[in-house]
């Protein structure tokens, strides 16, 4: 598995130079490279960066305010400093602000190297799964009361969940920056999933409400709400549609869920006709799946919809989550509070 | 036409400009590096989405629409039906539409332009 790496410093030809040396391990490491630390936590929100290289005195948020973001918002993601102000005080510093590993400039790239290596070794100590079911595993962790962080790959869109457990109890889950039930729920969701184990929980405190069990009846019943899936597994579900139960997979979400959806519309756009028709459109999941792949291309992460004005004086919604539901609605409903309530989504 | 292209870069916030023929084919493939990437990343981006992405097949759900929206949790597409194919225009959040979307009116108009000067109109003045 090919690991995303964020280098982040200020220095142009020294991003160049770590580009080229680690082009050589490009069949392990993806370098992804920025200038300042606001930069890097918005790369952070948007991709799955395995772990991150950064210098300490950058514009902007700095390499400790970057630290501090990844500490609090990213806690599974690993850290190494590379600073040229090597001050005896420094390296304790940026220890106590949870960096894995600290280096002076100038940097031998092979030390850098084998830091990281050894790193991404301990995050898979607990074994890697394949295809695993990750609600049987989960409830395995439960039983054995382990204390592991487990990263979640969802095959079919390469993003990337975590999920937090100390003494079997789950305390938190990140997809992105989301954080809690919500990523929780859209991380259990997934089908076709790879599972790397680390034997170790950087997180004390429950950050989820509900204990696993809740939390995965909680996400089997959204799942089935929004007939069969999260936005990622929209290719998989159109596939499972018609090789399993056609029937079934023609038949899309249910009534309720098209009613919520439709609820959401009117009550954003204020007007309570504003929805003409709504209906489940299965035909377009393989369509939704070639839009899902072409927003994963730019990591613009999961499609929510796509809105599209035509010349009857009509729009149409068709909301990516699940089997796609399609939406007519009139011409007068604004554009920008079709858009807000589709995100709310 | 290049020029609106250059017009639609200096708008805050657009990150990338496709425009895509009726066949399927490329005809613009720009990424700029403030999508996120690297240099190294944009480019290997670019060659993706203009050597191997599939465009048909995401054409039919534009079909019947003159534009409309593309809408990612972290990223918009802003998409225009032209008279040869279909331009895709990336947005960051925040990134005024309505700007994009007038820039989109030039260009449609210029290339309704250059192709009725196709015909006779290259000959004969009309």
């Amino acid at each position: 598995m090919v690991r995303q790496i964020l280098v982040v410093d200020d220095n142009q030809p020294f991003l160049n130079l770590i580009h080229k040396l680690f082009s050589k391990l490009k069949d392990r490491y993806a370098v992804l490279t920025c200038t300042d630390g606001a930069e890097a936590v918005e790369l952070l929100k948007r991709r799955p960066i395995a772990l991150v290289v950064t210098d300490l005195q950058m514009p902007n948020v700095d390499g400790y305010g970057l630290l501090e973001k990844i500490r609090r918002f990213f806690p599974d993601v690993p850290a190494i400093v590379v600073t040229s102000f090597d001050k005896p005080k420094t390296r304790e510093a940026v220890m106590r602000y949870g960096a894995r590993a600290y280096f002076t400039k100038p940097l031998v790239v092979e030390d850098l190297v084998r830091t990281i290596d050894q790193i991404f070794k301990e995050q898979a100590g607990g074994g890697t799964l394949k295809n695993a079911s990750l609600e049987m595993f989960l409830q395995l962790i439960e039983m054995e009361a382990k204390t592991c962080t487990i990263r979640v790959v969802n095959e079919m869109t390469g993003t990337q969940g975590v999920l937090f457990f100390r003494d079997g109890d789950i305390l938190n889950a990140r997809y992105g920056p989301m954080t809690g039930n919500k990523a929780a729920y859209r991380v259990l969701g997934w089908e076709r999933v790879t599972l790397l184990i680390e034997n170790s929980c950087v997180l004390t405190r429950k950050g989820i409400q509900g204990e696993l069990q809740a939390i995965l009846l909680d996400a089997m019943r959204l799942k089935d709400e929004m007939g069969s899936g999260s936005p990622g597994q929209v290719a998989d579900q159109g596939r499972d549609a018609s090789t399993d139960d056609p029937v079934d997979g023609d038949r899309g979400g249910s009534p309720d869920e098209l009613e919520r959806l439709t609820e959401l519309v009117v009550k954003a756009s204020g007007n309570s006709d504003a929805v003409e028709s709504a209906a489940w459109a299965p035909e377009l999941t393989d369509k939704m799946a070639a839009l899902q792949m072409f927003g994963n291309i730019l990591g613009a992460g999961p499609l929510k919809a796509v809105l599209s004005n035509r010349e009857t004086d009509q729009r149409m919604v068709v909301m990516g989550a699940g089997v796609p539901a399609r939406l007519v609605v009139g011409a007068k409903v604004q554009k920008e509070s079709l858009i807000d309530a589709v995100l709310d989504v | 036409m290049a020029n609106h292209f250059d017009d639609l870069f200096s708008i805050d916030g657009v990150q990338g400009v496709f425009y895509i023929s009726d066949a399927g084919k490329p005809l613009v493939a720009e990424l700029s590096e403030s999508h996120g990437g690297s240099e190294h990343e944009c480019r290997e981006a670019r060659a993706f989405l203009a050597e191997k992405m599939r465009w048909r097949d995401m054409a039919p759900l534009v079909d019947g629409a003159t534009e409309g929206e593309i809408l990612f949790d972290a990223l918009r597409v802003y998409y225009r039906r032209t008279v040869d194919g279909i331009l895709y225009i990336l947005m960051a959040p925040g990134c005024v539409a309505a700007m994009v979307r007038m820039t989109c009116d030039l260009i449609s108009t210029d290339m309704d332009k250059s192709r009725k000067t196709r015909g006779f109109g290259r000959f004969f003045k009309m």
